[in-house]
């Protein structure tokens, strides 16, 4: 497996690739079966989806997955059907707190990882040398830059659907 | 004068957040008098007491602030866009947990180590409180660090749906591209602007304090301690700043009440905000100008954006204020006096900031009374004032409510007092006297003896403030 022979192409490239198919299964089932999915279920997918992804951003299942068929199996299938499949259905359906909340938390997350990785004085992975660690460590803070520029961006310049085109000094009605 | 109604909606949040707001201060403020007796020599308190009662005055302060000024922002905001009271409740009910796990850290498990919680102090405590006491202060940080960031979230989703995207609720199309649109209110400006800075703030904030645990568990994961102390002023100044952005809104609403002349959002005003957003973000390493191994194009750009940052909002706030009031024919009562104070305490505060943000200057004073002088100048005569200020609009109207001699008497002690307290600090920090010293040589005492009386009547004239609203809740059966 090519991309398991370097630890940044095996968690920046081969699991994100494996989300990406569970996604595309996701969409696929939504346009062809039309799948509504409720706040009340999205909730609980998308903590599927956080504690599957928990699972194995730990350095030890990463470990086991190349050294045990077993766990090998669980990841090429749990990827896409726990994490990949769930954030298609759900994403859309959770309310714009709760994304707010799970993007911020992935920021605040992704710098911590990224610190742990550069700054930790042993090696995390037994099937990875440390300057892998560190050059993952590297690639995930600028991982989660490019996450904050992109949403800051976002909410910058494009223009939110259900904004009205008169802006101006409108109160509500707070009865 | 029509007051403006209250919202069904969040009443009663609103309320029990300004009661939780006026029960803290005075705590805070009656720790702030027992520490500065200690210091004039008047009353002997032991040393850990003392950095006991700093720590948590200062986290206190700073956490307290920030409610009274989400406080502000979500009652006038809501009156713009469709926020959540329910995400008000979370926000206020988290806060008080954050808080708890703050207090049981502080005087049960004795920890010491300043609101700044600077990197390694927390985990080295030479024995004098535990890793799980600093792990619990830090921890309930975090809660309350996650409870304003739901509040963020929150005001961020309602702007963008109302508005569209924050570059319309900042107004840049009328700024950029001469748009012929009305701009959005300064309320929805000023809360868009703090709604930006202080979500990056707190990413910030949530990752150092995560770490930080992190290394205290097993110290062996090593923190830069300067890339530390860089992301904690990030948070830091950018989340104290903001408190004052927040309460600010309160003098854009409700002076033009009192004037009958709207406060509108002209280009100069809308250039100022953003100005301010960016400067706010870039200005923390002038807290950073002691330690030598920065980068020195990072000092250089915290003296020179120190100069800067706070003008253009101020400017347009101070002047906005004076030509508000010029021959309006304001009537004068506890709210309108006390609002246009901490406009005088926000113009007048930053005036020793900028001198301390000169390196040559700070590298004398840093360490002296003069940094305290100066940021007890803007809360106390600033942002605090706002939110009494605020305290009393809310509780008036048109037939009762009026202000008695009780009131009156109380503003001009509170002003009086409050700024006589914050010259002694200023006058202190002249002479050289240190800060953070638990215990002042007999020269210096007098300073802190003369300071000590000043805050006695500030505490008496906050406490005729809070205990006045409480009140006038009780008697208008505003909270049934």
């Amino acid at each position: 497996m090519v991309l398991q022979q370097n630890m940044l192409s095996h968690m920046l490239l081969q699991i994100p690739l494996l989300i990406l198919i569970g996604i595309i299964i996701g969409l696929s089932l939504n346009t062809r079966y039309h799948i509504k999915v409720t706040y009340s279920y999205a909730l609980p997918g998308l903590l599927i989806a956080s504690f599957s992804l928990l699972f194995w951003m730990l350095p030890r299942s990463l470990d086991a997955s190349l050294s045990y068929p077993s766990y090998a199996v669980a990841k090429f299938t749990t990827l896409p059907l726990l994490i990949g499949i769930p954030l298609a259905l759900c994403w859309h359906a959770i309310t714009a707190i709760t994304k707010g909340f799970f993007i911020t938390q992935i920021i605040s997350m992704l710098m911590v990882l990224a610190w742990l990785y550069i700054e930790s004085p042993i090696r995390l992975c037994n099937y990875y040398l440390i300057n892998e660690q560190q050059q993952l460590g590297y690639a995930l803070l600028f991982l989660t830059l490019f996450i904050s520029i992109y949403y800051s961006s976002k909410l910058f310049y494009c223009t939110h659907p259900s904004s009205r085109e008169n802006t101006t000094d409108e109160r509500q009605d707070v009865s | 004068m029509n007051v403006m109604p209250l919202p069904t909606g969040g009443k009663r949040t609103i309320y029990t957040m300004l009661v939780v707001f006026s029960s803290v201060i005075l705590l805070m403020m009656i720790a702030g008098l027992v520490m500065r007796l200690s210091q004039g020599g008047v009353i002997t308190l032991p040393a850990d007491m003392f950095y006991k009662l700093l720590t948590a005055h200062g986290v206190g302060m700073v956490g307290i602030a920030g409610l009274g000024g989400s406080t502000i922002m979500w009652y006038f905001l809501r009156q713009y866009v469709q926020l959540h009271t329910s995400i008000l409740i979370t926000t206020l009910v988290l806060f008080l947990i954050g808080v708890s796990c703050i207090l049981a850290s502080i005087f049960l498990g004795d920890f010491a180590g300043a609101w700044t919680f600077l990197f390694p102090l927390p985990g080295h405590s030479m024995g004098v409180w535990t890793n799980e006491a600093a792990i619990l202060f830090l921890t309930g940080l975090l809660i309350v660090g996650v409870a304003f960031v739901l509040f963020y979230l929150d005001a961020g989703r309602a702007i963008i749906q109302k508005y569209g995207s924050f570059s319309r609720s900042l107004g840049w199309p009328q700024l950029f591209s001469n748009s012929s649109d009305e701009a959005p209110p300064p309320t929805v400006v000023a809360s868009t602007m703090v709604t930006i800075v202080n979500s990056l703030a707190l990413v910030v904030g949530a990752s150092i304090l995560i770490m930080m645990i992190i290394n205290i568990l097993n110290p062996n994961f090593t923190i830069d301690p300067l890339l530390a102390k860089n992301m904690i002023y990030f948070f830091g100044h950018t989340f104290i700043n903001a408190t004052i952005y927040m309460a600010i809104i309160a003098v854009y609403e409700i002076l033009p009440h009192y004037t009958n002349r709207p406060w509108k959002s002209n280009r100069i005003f809308l250039a100022a905000w953003t100005a301010s957003s960016i400067m706010v973000l870039i200005v923390y390493p002038h807290h950073l100008f002691m330690d030598f191994a920065m980068p020195t194009w990072m000092l250089i750009m915290g003296q020179v954006i120190s100069y800067t940052s706070g003008f253009p909002v101020l400017l347009v706030t101070t002047l906005g204020t004076l030509a508000i009031i010029y021959r309006s024919g304001i009537k004068w009562d506890a709210a309108s006096a006390l609002l246009v104070l901490s406009v005088f305490g926000w113009a007048g505060g930053v005036i020793p900031a900028v001198i301390d943000g000169t390196i040559s200057v700070n590298q004398v004073m840093h360490n002296t009374m003069w940094v305290p002088g100066h940021f007890h100048f803007y809360l106390i005569i600033g942002m605090i004032a706002m939110v009494f200020g605020f305290m009393y609009f809310l509780i008036k109207d048109s037939n009762k409510g009026q202000d008695n001699a009780l009131d009156r008497v109380s503003f001009w002690v509170y002003t009086l007092s409050a700024t006589g307290f914050v010259f002694m600090f200023l006058a202190s920090g002249k002479e050289g006297i240190a800060r953070r010293f638990a215990i002042h040589f007999p020269e210096w005492q007098s300073y802190s003896a003369v300071a000590s009386i000043f805050a006695l009547f500030v505490i008496v004239a906050a406490a005729v403030f809070s205990l006045r609203f409480i009140f006038r809740l009780n008697a208008k059966k505003l909270m049934s």
